[in-house]
């Protein structure tokens, strides 16, 4: 399967403002927001980026739909650098082919504007058929994504969460993209909206033949949506893997931690609820020396406050960032 | 609770926010009030506190009983003093539910100086100790800080601190970890469940999430459009619900402990308030409506368990 | 609500349901035919009083209200309605162009500081500071003694020195919007810079834009009826030049010579005001199906 989407040692810092100690002692106040991340997307698949809040997943997606400019690393589409110096018809067809659903249903969408005219806005941006055509294609893609007819006319408003969220991906698909971010895409939802519309967003992925990348922090969201998975911790990548693997044999500490903490909905498996994790997650701006989890890591060692890990292959096709993570494997494995 | 019925009279029109409710919570039980937006959970939740709006809110009909007296008919006074003392309430976002004017040991301290005649050095020596019990480290140190110094996870714990300051017979939790990242979640939810215990204090958790029911609470209600539809022990809910809509709940929810190809998911919306469907609430979206549904409300069918299920199906036959 | 394409949608419909929102509030209704009215007279002013305004009639000065001259005669004998009316030829003319010149440049200015941020903002807003420490009074004297005193330069100083305002609103509008998630989608999508301005982020101020201007109009009346009143400006037939005269001649009690007109630019500018809130009502496609809406705010309260 080719790789349609390729992030490479992608970082992106935001600087804050320094109190006048701060510029005395010299300490620089950057906050590392994503820090040296690498994956790739193939054709045809769905990667799952799954943080907390502040672990850097939204604003990749924001470097990664050219939003933001990285600092340093590259953003691959099929090949092309996304933030490099491209010729216009290049450029146009890149804004064609990446598109995105973003969390808040009714925020992404123009109150200005009725529904019919934002379905037909990407076609009226790119000057795709006439007005008529656009029309028409604008209610076949509202009938795609279950609305109706009638609901053309209508503003955001006085439509549903569910609704709103609908005719953004009906927006989204009006150019027959071939990947589409999907950035928290339902944790705004009702819960019985929530899997109408991932099993609408499934759906089209298949009629649409569409890849994407889903950014959530739900992790049973992510289990469902996906094939494959990264986690990601304070800006950096802390596993990737298969979906299958990494809810069967989680590696690296972090995602044991955030899967034993989601409570499962069957009381029959009564959690012993452990407090697993020490302390809470760092300040962003004074991160931890070595490896970013040290200090809430219940298995953490001397090396493990001084060296880095790096992003390495502990089993086929499993990616880990853990000096422990080959035992912890082993384990996962004899389990 | 006994037959609540909340309206909101509006301009627009009037909002059946609760409708005929029902429901006994034993001393000591976790319980669980589960439902969606406009489910009416929280209004339940400000009812039994005394803390709906009214206007617009009218408390139509219905009586809630806590040890014997009826909250609804008790004084404003009486009320004020019921709260905080007996009854407590932890809300979902800390950030402002706390005065970020003040020191976070002297908010805990007023509810006690409050309520119990003690000195305010007095006071703020006990809040040190409930910031510990409630797990904040340093609390010594901690207690003369302002909120926004604390974490979110840290001011729920605060939060909870306040309420349990007066050693409460029970407490509501209104969607207490919503705002929460999910190891947060897990670590306030675990020290609710020690709380319970160790004071056999009665709580009654007011959320969305199928999962913090499952884990936490031992007795469910599960609410749709204002009415409650399936009351019963939360294994029993779990395992054999009898109730239509709390069966596609379940369905639809995705797992994190295992692989599902296929949820099912409850077609439709949720209804408008103003206008709600007739009938049963639930009867547009259910597999099983027939035209019985449409037309009359069904009442909540007795169960074996004690509990009910509002659903013509769980007709007894 | 049958279902027509909105670009098919015939005008006359189109209107009705504007009209239906704007006429939600009742003052807006007044103050619409007030200035409709007012217009009027100004535009037919010629054909309603023929003659001379500016001739005097010494056989009838100072005369208080009465049924020949309804408003009462000023110093010169000249009937005050007829004075009035053809005032308001000259206050509504500033007020439309001041008004129009102010909106116009404080919003592209507004809007470029809003959209591109950064080093434009910094500049856009540099310029705005330096304009707004200008004072209108001494401002207005140069241009004077430049040029002569005209009505042009009245207008033009006026615009000067209000625009600054309207584009801090319309900038802060602007960076609040930039930030919203369908300005970023349509980033994504590949807009044009021109598009995002003036397709997404013009017509989601409207509200605040036309609000301002329509307040802002009042304030130009005045300004411009004081520069009258200080005679700075040739204008012998305008409000505040009466009322400039009026003072003169208060002391003999003619009440009807300062009140008249004082009335006037408070009436006007009361319309002004009342029409924005018309505006607003109407222009607003939320409040256009408030019931939905608020259904949705009661949704939220009980979550």
């Amino acid at each position: 399967m080719e790789v349609l989407l390729k992030v490479e040692k992608l970082s992106k810092h935001f600087k804050v403002r320094r109190t006048l100690s701060d510029m005395r002692q010299n300490t620089p106040k950057t906050i590392k927001a994503v820090d040296n991340v690498s994956f790739e997307v193939h054709r045809g698949e769905t990667l799952g980026l799954v943080g907390e809040s502040g672990c850097g997943k939204t604003t990749t997606t924001k470097v990664i739909l050219g939003l933001m400019k990285p600092d340093s690393g590259r953003v691959l589409f099929e090949g092309d650098d996304v933030h490099g110096k491209l010729p216009k018809p290049k450029y146009s067809q890149i804004h064609r082919d990446i598109q995105a659903v973003f969390q808040d249903p009714a925020g992404s969408l123009d109150p200005r504007m009725t529904i019919g005219q934002i379905t037909r806005e990407p076609l009226e941006i790119h000057r795709i058929g006439t007005p008529a055509s656009r029309e028409e294609t604008a209610k076949k893609i509202l009938d795609a994504v279950g609305l109706t007819v009638e609901q053309y006319e209508r503003y955001p408003h006085e439509l549903s969460g569910g609704q709103q969220q609908r005719v953004a991906i009906a927006r989204a698909l009006a150019l027959h993209p071939k990947i589409v971010i999907l950035d928290e895409p339902v944790s705004a939802l009702d819960m019985s909206v929530r899997t109408q519309i991932l099993n609408l967003l499934k759906d089209l992925q298949s009629e649409f033949g569409l890849t994407y990348v889903s950014v959530a922090h739900d992790l049973g969201v992510i289990r469902y949506m996906c094939n494959h998975v990264a986690v990601m911790y304070l800006g950096q990548i802390v596993e990737n893997c298969a979906t299958s693997e990494l809810y069967e044999n989680p590696i690296h500490p972090y995602t044991r931690a955030l899967l034993e903490a989601v409570p499962v909905p069957d009381p029959s498996v009564r959690r012993v609820a452990r407090d697993y994790l020490r302390g809470s997650m760092p300040s962003p701006i004074s991160l931890p020396t070595g490896c970013r989890f040290h200090t809430r890591c219940p298995h953490a060692i001397d090396i493990c406050r001084i060296v880095e890990p790096q992003l390495l292959e502990v089993t086929k096709g499993h990616l880990a960032s853990c000096h422990l993570a080959d035992t912890f494997a082993q384990k996962a494995m004899a389990s | 609770m006994q037959d609540l019925s909340v309206r909101f009279y509006l301009a627009s029109g009037v909002v059946n926010a609760v409708e005929n409710l029902s429901f006994n919570v034993r001393k000591g039980v976790g319980f669980g009030i589960v439902g969606e937006s406009g489910s009416g959970k929280t209004v339940t939740a400000l009812t039994i506190m005394g803390l709906l709006a009214r206007p617009p809110g009218r408390i139509d009909s219905g009586k809630i009983l806590y040890n014997g007296t009826n909250l609804l008919t008790t004084s404003q006074e009486d009320m004020r003093r019921l709260r905080g003392k007996s009854i407590a309430m932890v809300y979902q976002d800390p950030m402002t539910s706390l005065n970020p004017v003040l020191r976070v040991c002297f908010q805990i301290a007023e509810a006690l100086m409050v309520h119990e005649k003690i000195s305010q050095h007095e006071a703020e020596a006990r809040a040190v100790e409930l910031m510990s019990a409630v797990g904040i480290p340093d609390a010594e140190k901690r207690a003369k800080e302002y909120p926004h110094q604390f974490s979110g996870g840290m001011r729920q714990r605060i939060m909870i601190a306040m309420a349990l300051a007066t050693k409460p017979d029970l407490l509501i939790a209104d969607e207490p970890t919503t705002a929460l990242d999910v190891i947060t979640q897990s670590q306030i939810l675990a020290l609710l469940e020690d709380l319970q215990r160790k004071h056999d204090m009665t709580v009654i958790l007011v959320t969305h999430d199928l999962g913090i029911v499952a884990q936490l609470c031992d007795e469910a209600l599960v609410m749709y459009a204002g009415h409650g539809m399936e009351l019963n022990t939360v294994k029993d809910i779990f395992s054999h619900s009898k109730h239509p809509y709390t069966r596609g709940l379940l369905e639809s929810t995705t797992r994190v402990d295992k692989e599902i190809s296929r949820l099912s998911s409850i077609p439709g919306n949720i209804p408008d308030m103003i206008d709600p469907p007739t009938g049963c609430r639930f009867h547009p979206r259910c597999p099983l409506a027939d035209n019985r549904c449409a037309r009359q409300e069904p009442p909540a069918f007795l169960q074996v368990s004690g509990g009910y299920s509002k659903c013509w199906r769980s007709e007894p036959t | 609500m049958t279902d027509t394409s909105s670009a098919s949608r015939p005008y006359p419909a189109r209107a009705a349901t504007f009209w239906r929102s704007y006429s939600r509030s009742r003052g807006a209704v007044f103050a619409f035919f007030f200035l409709v009215a007012l217009i009027s007279a100004a535009v037919l002013a010629d054909y309603l009083f023929p003659g001379d305004v500016e001739a005097p009639d010494m056989s009838r000065i100072m005369l208080p209200p009465s049924f020949s001259a309804v408003l009462g005669t000023d110093h010169l004998g000249r009937d005050q309605l007829t004075m009035l009316v053809f005032g308001a030829r000259t206050s509504l003319i500033v007020a439309f162009s001041a008004g129009g010149l102010l909106a116009v440049v404080g919003t592209i200015a507004g809007l470029l500081a809003g959209y591109f941020g950064g080093k434009v903002d910094g500049l856009m807003m540099r310029i705005a500071d330096v304009f707004l420490t200008i004072p209108i009074l001494p401002l207005i004297l140069v241009i004077v003694s430049l040029t002569g005193p005209s009505l042009l330069n009245v207008m033009f100083a006026i615009g000067l020195t209000s625009w600054p305002v309207m584009a801090r609103v319309v900038r802060s509008d602007s960076l609040a919007l930039m930030k919203r998630e369908f300005i970023e989608i349509e980033r994504v999508m590949g807009a044009s810079s021109r598009r995002i301005v003036f397709k997404h982020l013009l017509p989601n101020q409207l509200n605040s834009v036309l609000v301002y201007t329509s307040l802002s109009i009042p304030v130009v009346i005045l300004t411009e009826a004081s520069l009258e009143f200080l005679g700075l400006t040739p204008l012998s037939v305008s409000w505040g030049f009466m009322l400039n005269v009026a003072m003169n001649y208060w002391i003999r009690g003619t009440w009807w010579m300062s009140f008249f007109p004082g009335l006037a630019i408070f009436a006007t500018a009361l319309a002004f005001y009342f029409v924005s809130e018309g505006l607003k009502e109407a222009l607003n496609p939320k409040l256009k199906r408030r019931r939905e809406s608020l259904v949705a705010q009661i949704a939220e309260r009980k979550k």
